[in-house]
Parts: C-alpha cells; structure tokens; sequence
C-alpha cells in the first residue's frame, strides 16, 4: 500500500491555508453583534493610518476587546493543541496518546481551581495554570528518571502518577469551593471557554505559542527519529535523551499555554493528528504543519458554533467532545484507518 | 522544500499581522478617545443629556440622565432590579425559575438571556452590546477587583458599568440610589425605606432581648434534612440575629448548601424550633424516628420555610430576606412581634413585585409555617 | 575495520554474565555467533555496542576504544540492525533508510538531496528498488529486514551487528538475507551476526565465535568449531555433524533422528 505522495501533500496543505484565511475572515464578520466586512476593514486601517470614524464605540470595542482576540486565539490554540498532540503521539510510540498523559492538563486544572478558589483576577488565574502545569510536567520528567532502562515507561507511570495527584487536588478544591459563585466559575473554566479573552491575552498567548511552535517546526524531521527504539536511534547517533526534552519541553509549553488561556479543551490533541496522518502520513516533516492548520481550523468552527448557536454560550470542551468522540470511533472502525495507522 | 517554506511564512505573517494589530491597538488606544470615556477621566463636559455618576467603587461613570436600557451583572443584580425597575431590562442573565416567573411577571420570559459576568463567567459580550443597554449595573457585595470587572465591561463592549453596594443593611440606600438613577424615586425610596424599616426594627427589638431569653433553633436543608447553615456563616446572617442557632462546626463552610451534620449531634443540640427548607424533609419528620425523638418536633414546633419566589431566609442573599426576617421572628417570638403577618406579606409582595396575594395563596405559603399553630 | 575485544567482564549485579571474553574479528570477514539462550550473546552486542556501558575490558575497533568514542562518532563505525518489528506507525521505506543518513547532522537537520540518493541506492542494494513509498508496517516480514539493511548500509558504516535477523522469517527469507549478507562481506563489510542455527554458520560464515555460560568454548572456522561435541555441550542435545558434497559441507542433525532413520 502506497504511503501518500509529496503531491498530495501539497494540494493538501494549500486546501488548508486556503481554508483557514477564509474561516478567519468569515468568523470576524460573524458574530452576535452585527458588524459589516466594510466596517471590519475601515477598523484595521484605523489602527494604521487616519480614517474617518463610521463606526459606534462598541462597535471598536468588540471589534478589538472582544472578537479580535476570541478569533486569534482560536487558530492559535487548536494550532498548538494539534501539534502537542502530535508530538506526544510520536515520543510515546503510540497513536493513541493525547497531550495530558504527563500530566499538563491535571497540573493547569489544579492550578486554576485555586486561582479562582483564591479570588485572584483573571490574569492571575491563567498564570496559576501555567505553573501548576509547568511543575507537573517537571514532577513527571524527573520522576521518570529514576527508571533509566525505559524512559518513555517511565514517563507514563509517573504520568499517571502526578496526573492523579492533581486530580485529587482539584476535586477537593471544587468541594471547598463556593456553589453559588467559585464552584461554577471552575466548572465552566474545566469545560474550557475562549469568552472574555483580552487582547493581552492573546498577545501572550500568541508569543508563547510561537516560541512553542517554532523549535518544533525545525525539528520535525529528527521527530521520526524519536519514534523508534531508543537503542536503535542511539545507534544511528542520535542524541536521544536532549532530543526529547526539548519536545516535551516545547510540547508542553503549547498545552500549558493553550490551557492556560482557555481551559480545558479535549480531543483536539488526539483527534486531529489522526486525521491529519489518514491524509498525508506519518512523517512528521508533513505531520507538524498539516496538523498545525487543521487543529487552527477545526477549533475556529467550533469555537464559532459555541458563540453564534445560542445568545448563552456552548463550553468548548463540550463541543469538541461531541464532534470528536463520534469521530474518532469512527477513525477507529473504518478499514482505511485500520489499513494505514 | 520551497513549498514548506512558503507555507510556514504564510502562516507566520498572518500571525504577526494579528499580533501588530494586537500591539498597536493597544498602544494606540489611550490617544484613540473614544467619543465617550470608559472611565477615568470624561474627556468631555456633561451635557444636558449626560451627567457623572460616582458608584459605590468610587469610579466616576458618564451617564444619561435619561435610563430606558438597562442590563443587570448576574443573578443578585437581575433580582433586585426586577423588583424596582423590570420594565427597563433588555436582557436576563440567568433563565427565570417558575416561581419568579409566577410572581414576578410572565412577561419577563421574553428577554434574551446573555449569561452572567460573575460565576461562571459566561455573559455573551457581543450579545450585550447588540442589544444597546445604557448601562450594565452589578449590585451586592463589593469583591476585591469590582473596579477592574466593571471597567472590563466597558472596555470590551463601550457600554457604562456601574457597581452598587448593597447588603442587609445597605439595601435601603441602595434602593434610593438606583431610584434616582432610573428615574424611578419614588418606588426606589418606598422600597428602601421598607428595608431600612424592617432591618431597624428587627434590630431595636432585638436588643431588648437577652441573650438568655432567645430561642434556640437549627434551619436545615437537603435531601436528608441534616445539611445546616452554622452560626457565624454569610448565610445564617439573620437568623443568627434573631435566635440562637445550635449548629456550631468546627470549620463552617461559607457555601450555600451548609455544612452536613449527622443526627447525634442534632439530638444534643435539640434545638426548641427547627426551620426546613423547602424540598426538604419537613413532611416526613414525625414519621421519621430519629426525628421524631427530637422536641421540637414532638412540641410541632418545626416549620418549612417559604420559597417562592425566593427562599425568605436566605440563598439567594437579597432583598428576599427581609420578608423572611420579620416572618423568623414572630414565629420565634410571637409576643414580641404582633403586627399582622398577613398584612406585612402582603405588603411585602405588592411592594417587590407588584403581585397581589390572595387569601387562598397566602393560606397555601403559610400552611407549614405561621398558620400551623 | 577489525574489532579487537580483550579480558571483557559484565555482571548484571551478582550475576556474571560475560566472564573474559576475548576474540578479534577480521576485516571483511562475516562472522556468526552462536550459543544456547541465555548465554550471553545480545549482552555482547550491548556491550560493544555501547548500550551498557559499565563493562570491564577493553573493545577497540580499529585501534580506537569505543568507550571513548561519542555517540556520532560511534554510528560512522558501527551500525546495528535489530529484529524487524512492527512499527507504531506507518512510515515510508524510504523515510525509514533516510534516518541514518542524520548521523553527521545538526540538530535542526532535513535530509537533502544527497541524503535521498543514499537511501535510493541502499534500497536498491538491497533489491527493494520500487519500494520507497511503500509502507514500512505493511510489506512483509523479510522485506522489513532488508529495509533495515538498507538503513544500516545509508548510515556509512563498515561495520554491522546484526541481532539474529533471521529469527521470524520464512526460510526464504532466511536464506534471502544471508546470501544478502554474505555478498555485503564480499564487498568488504565486516559483519558480526547472531543466530540459533548451527546449518546457517555452517552455509555462510567465514567464521564463528562460540558462547558458552559467558565464556567462549571454541572460536574459528565454522566445520571446526561447530563439532559435535561442543554443540551438543551447548544445546543439551546429541547431535551429529552429517558430510555432504563429498565432505566439503556438513550439516547438523539431531542423533535421535539419525538413529530412527
């Protein structure tokens, strides 16, 4: 069976870009509040030259505090989640591996139950994820140390390990937590929401994403190597042991970053390179930046359905779950799958 | 190779145009004034339509004098509005309960619900300012970054926010304030004067009663009927004024639903009066053994506290407490508080919330309480 | 191209496994090392091979410790080839030959054009030219293990260790790698290969090493060592050495089965 051509590859990734310019442009002119394309446009300028203000104040407000960033981060962060997913799938030699299974998702929940249980701004809250997943990872990182023989064993034990330790953490401060004011707050927050996000947050989240991104991007190729036995790539002269600290490293900043910033969004990081590997196979030098454009696009839908459906808003997580779920059993059940994973 | 490169170029340009666009709009947004000022400083003069209102985070907001849209923060605010100024609403945040809806008006059902700001945090911007209000109010206890949320509100949207103070014993100015605010004075100062009335009375009663001559009680809720709300908590603010409450735990939780406590404990305690929520176990009490050793409920001095439309001791924390108060105590202390309770309520409701409680409806709220004896 | 292995000791803790192991392996030369299960032959290879470090002893290959060689200098010299396996997932022929053409790279390196020519000619020594966009988990058992010739051919090095790469294939393909095999010592490979069957030494090498209970019993020309009596040390099996072609071959046979002939 033939693996997929470099000229499908490229037909690919144009059909992508293609589709994410588009999906951009259209989800900045949809939007409960009604704003045209014109307006849209004369607002960009404004921002750059003098241009005669047709527009009303909220209209600029929500244009730039409200769906600007939503947007931005959207792309940037279905990009993230899809390329960790993609990542930790070939670390870990196995296609079914999502970017929590060392403990990145436990870590930033827990860290955000006790922002929010501590009363802290939103800011702090996302700074709190950020650490506790950081911390998390690093527990699992050097946890796993101790068994030398096998790393990549190790980092799944100790994975699931700290994972649960923080778990518990969370469950507990969501029963300390104040049902009528802290204990939603943290649902919601778990169920993951791009709602209220800040121009500052999207400027931090898009500089942190991209110093995740663009150590991986450069070493997508070496990333094949880190799929096969450790013996046998140190025998090829790989330098195995820095090679994969710098994708988790980098790997985890991406999942941390994007949780950070929008909570708990789920299947995007198994689901999408999946999808991505049934369209132009295994190798990462194609995986990383099909996986990057799709994660983008598929997170801007969902992310448009969630704030146009209904005038209250759709938890992310929710949604992605529901379109993710029924697809992978799919992915799982179909003969073309079968034949290629 | 060259494809690739051109890609990951493409895709990194439309990033750093977002993030320029990003930077520039926000450096440049100080020099960029809109027409009218978010806080801080009004860059323009007040107009004959306009004035400056200092809200009770101290930040100086420019309103209309004219209030036609408003639209409340989260639940708190949304309940208190709708007793004094519903018809200005342009949106709910959070679905009316049927009882609200019975009470309150039906014809509320048709606003847009947006979501709260608070909580769990998911008011729809872009939904809020379609919808034009003048001004977003949020009205309870103050939180520690209430000035930064209300600015947030209008920096994403360019609608005024304003933050109301309003506790048990601010309620009344609050009323006033708002009464002014929305053109609205004289029912604005007849309810904050009910509230004010209520709030001292109790108060002034209270104080000639010693501290030995006040009456225990236990108000529980839940399922199984042993969830408490312990002496000191938020939420047993006015009960713990009127009696004395026997649930004491170690570390009180602040949550709505209590603390739970097993039924040893209850039966020391044995409270001489014991307050039920409703949807709790009041009717099951004297078949039930443990409780029914209890004296309270041998003496039938257990009663279900009225919940509609809102629980009148509490949960929600509002204006809902003050009926509840002057009902707590005349069943605590009926000697001591006489005045004719059906009067009060109905006054009460025709006051909050336009309704004119009937005979029957009344009989049917008081069955498991005041009229029991 | 020699590999000089002197007074070399391993314990895994309490238990000694290689117990002064000494041999030298000629240049070009291709080289089968034989012993029961448990002996001591893939912890040999770990050694030279520098996965477990902590020997004692010396092994030199070309006159240079490997000890002291890095990890990049190390695959210019040696190459390993292991059991084919089933991968995780599905990678190209091509893309698999092309992983050890990174051996001399940077950290950020893509293979150039270069590169792809090494691992086109490689497939194509191998005789799977054609096969380069086939799929790595989807061609057969054999093919697999001539691709991963291929890979260790595109890496540059001279020498090869291979880890019984016969042991799930048909006779085919056993028989199919071997000549592969033997024709890469001819061209001038020095290749040290493990296998559990006498009759393959026998057929192919230019040389054997013997291991018994961490020790070499015998090592030298395959008829001389591969007699019956050290086999059946070995096997816990009677065996005997059968002549064929007018004595210029032999083949083993179990002594029972010869008896019931």
């Amino acid at each position: 069976m033939k693996v997929k051509s470099s000229n499908n590859y490229r037909s690919v990734i144009s059909v992508l870009i293609i589709a994410l310019i588009f999906l951009l442009l259209i989800s900045l002119v949809l939007g409960r509040y009604p704003l045209s394309l014109l307006e849209i446009g004369r607002l960009f300028l404004s921002r750059i030259t003098d241009v005669e203000q047709t527009w009303t104040d909220s209209s600029e407000a929500i244009f730039f505090n409200v769906r600007l960033p939503r947007i931005g981060l959207a792309a940037l962060v279905g990009a993230a989640l899809s390329v960790s997913g993609a990542c930790y799938q070939g670390m870990f030699r196995n296609p079914l591996v999502s970017s929590d299974i060392i403990g990145a998702s436990s870590g930033a929940a827990f860290g955000a139950a006790l922002g929010i249980l501590l009363g802290v701004g939103g800011g702090l809250i996302s700074i709190s994820a950020f650490i506790f997943s950081a911390l998390a990872v690093a527990l699992v990182y050097m946890i796993s140390r101790i068994l030398r023989q096998n790393q990549v064993l190790g980092l799944v034990l100790s994975g699931i390990m700290i994972g649960s330790i923080f778990n518990a953490g969370t469950s507990f401060l969501k029963l300390i937590a104040d049902p009528n004011d802290q204990l939603p707050q943290i649902t919601f927050w778990l169920m993951g929401s791009l709602n209220g996000k800040t121009l500052d947050e999207l400027y931090y989240g898009a500089i942190l994403i991209l110093i995740g991104l663009l150590p991986l991007m450069g070493l997508r190729w070496k990333m094949n190597l880190l799929t096969m036995d450790e013996k046998e790539a140190q025998s090829m002269g790989v330098a195995v042991g820095p090679l994969r600290l710098i994708v988790i490293v980098c790997a985890t900043l991406l999942t941390a970053t994007s949780i950070a910033v929008s909570g708990m969004i789920g299947w995007i990081s198994l689901v999408i390179p999946h999808f991505s590997r049934l369209l132009v196979g295994s190798d990462f030098r194609r995986l990383l930046p099909t996986s990057m454009l799709m994660g983008a696009c598929f997170l801007l839908i969902v992310d448009n359905i969630s704030r146009l459906a209904y005038t209250a808003e759709i938890p992310l997580g929710i949604l992605t779950s529901l379109v993710g779920a029924p697809f992978y059993l799919y992915l799982l059940l179909s003969r073309r799958t079968r034949m290629n994973i | 190779m060259n494809r690739k490169s051109k890609v990951l170029s493409l895709f990194i340009a439309l990033l750093t145009i977002f993030s320029i666009t990003a930077c520039t709009a926000d450096a440049e947004a100080p020099a960029n004034e809109p027409t009218q000022p978010l806080t801080g400083v009004p860059t323009e003069t007040e107009t004959p339509e306009t004035y400056v209102f200092t809200d009770s985070a101290g930040r100086e907001v420019l309103l209309p004098s004219n209030i036609e849209r408003i639209v409340p923060s989260g639940p708190l605010s949304q309940q208190l509005l709708l007793t004094i100024a519903g018809d200005l609403l342009v949106a709910l945040t959070n679905d009316l309960s049927a009882g609200e809806a019975y009470y309150i008006g039906e014809e509320y059902q048709a606003l847009p619900v947006i979501g709260q700001f608070f909580g769990s945090q998911n008011m729809n911007m872009e939904e809020l300012a379609r919808l034009e209000p003048q001004v977003v109010i949020d009205i309870g206890e103050p939180k520690g970054n209430i000035a930064e949320d209300m600015d947030t509100i209008t920096l994403q949207t360019g609608i005024p926010a304003i933050f109301i103070e309003a506790d048990l014993e601010k309620s009344g100015e609050a009323y006033r304030t708002l009464g002014k605010l929305l053109g609205r004075e004289e029912k604005g100062a007849a309810l904050g004067n009910y509230c004010d009335r209520v709030f001292a009375g109790a108060k002034a009663k209270m104080a000639e009663i010693p501290e030995s001559e006040r009456i225990s009680f236990a108000y529980l809720q839940g399922e199984s009927g042993l969830n408490a709300i312990s002496r000191g908590t938020y939420h047993a603010l006015i009960m713990d004024m009127l009696g004395k409450n026997v649930v004491e735990v170690e570390s009180p939780s602040s949550r709505g639903s209590g603390d739970e406590i097993n039924m040893e404990q209850l039966i020391m305690w044995d409270p001489e009066i014991i307050f039920f929520a409703s949807g709790s176990v009041y009717d099951e009490v004297e078949l039930d053994p443990a409780f029914s050793s209890l004296s309270a409920v041998q003496n039938g001095k257990y009663y279900e506290v009225p919940g509609l439309p809102y629980n009148w001791l509490g949960t929600p924390p509002s204006v809902n407490r003050y009926i509840g108060l002057e009902w707590m105590a005349q069943i605590l202390y009926p000697d001591i508080f006489t005045e004719d309770f059906a009067a009060i309520a109905q006054e009460y409701y025709k006051l909050f919330y336009d309704y004119d409680l009937s005979s029957e409806e009344y009989a049917d709220m008081m069955a498991n309480s005041t009229l029991k004896d | 191209m020699s590999l000089e292995i002197e007074n070399l000791h391993f314990s895994y803790g309490e238990r000694k496994v290689l117990d002064g192991i000494s041999f030298v392996l000629e240049e070009g030369s291709f080289v089968c090392l034989l012993g029961a299960n448990g002996s001591g032959k893939s912890t040999l290879f770990s050694c030279i091979l520098q996965f477990l470090p902590k020997y004692e002893g010396s092994i030199k290959l070309n006159g240079r410790e490997l000890a002291e060689l890095n990890t990049r200098e190390r695959a210019e010299q040696i190459a390993y080839i292991p059991q084919s396996h089933i991968p995780a997932f599905n990678f190209s022929c091509l893309e698999v030959v092309l992983m050890a053409t990174q051996s001399n790279g940077s950290i950020f390196y893509v293979p150039d054009e270069k590169a792809e020519e090494t691992a086109h000619e490689a497939l194509s020594r191998v005789g799977l030219a054609g096969f380069e966009d086939r799929g790595y988990a989807r061609i057969s058992g054999g093919e697999r293990q001539l691709v991963l010739i291929a890979r260790a051919l595109a890496q540059g090095s001279k020498f090869l260790i291979m880890d019984e790469p016969t042991s799930s294939l048909d006779y085919g393909n056993q028989m199919r790698i071997l000549s592969m095999v033997r024709d890469l010592a001819d061209e001038g490979y020095t290749i040290f290969l493990s296998t559990h069957h006498p009759d393959q030494a026998l057929l192919f090498s230019d040389a054997v090493i013997l291991l018994h209970d961490g020790k070499i019993m015998s090592q030298g020309r395959a008829d001389e060592v591969l007699t019956s009596e050290n086999l059946s040390l070995i096997y816990g099996l009677e065996v005997e050495l059968v002549p064929f072609m007018g004595g210029k071959m032999f083949t083993c046979i179990p002594a029972q089965v010869l008896k019931e002939t």
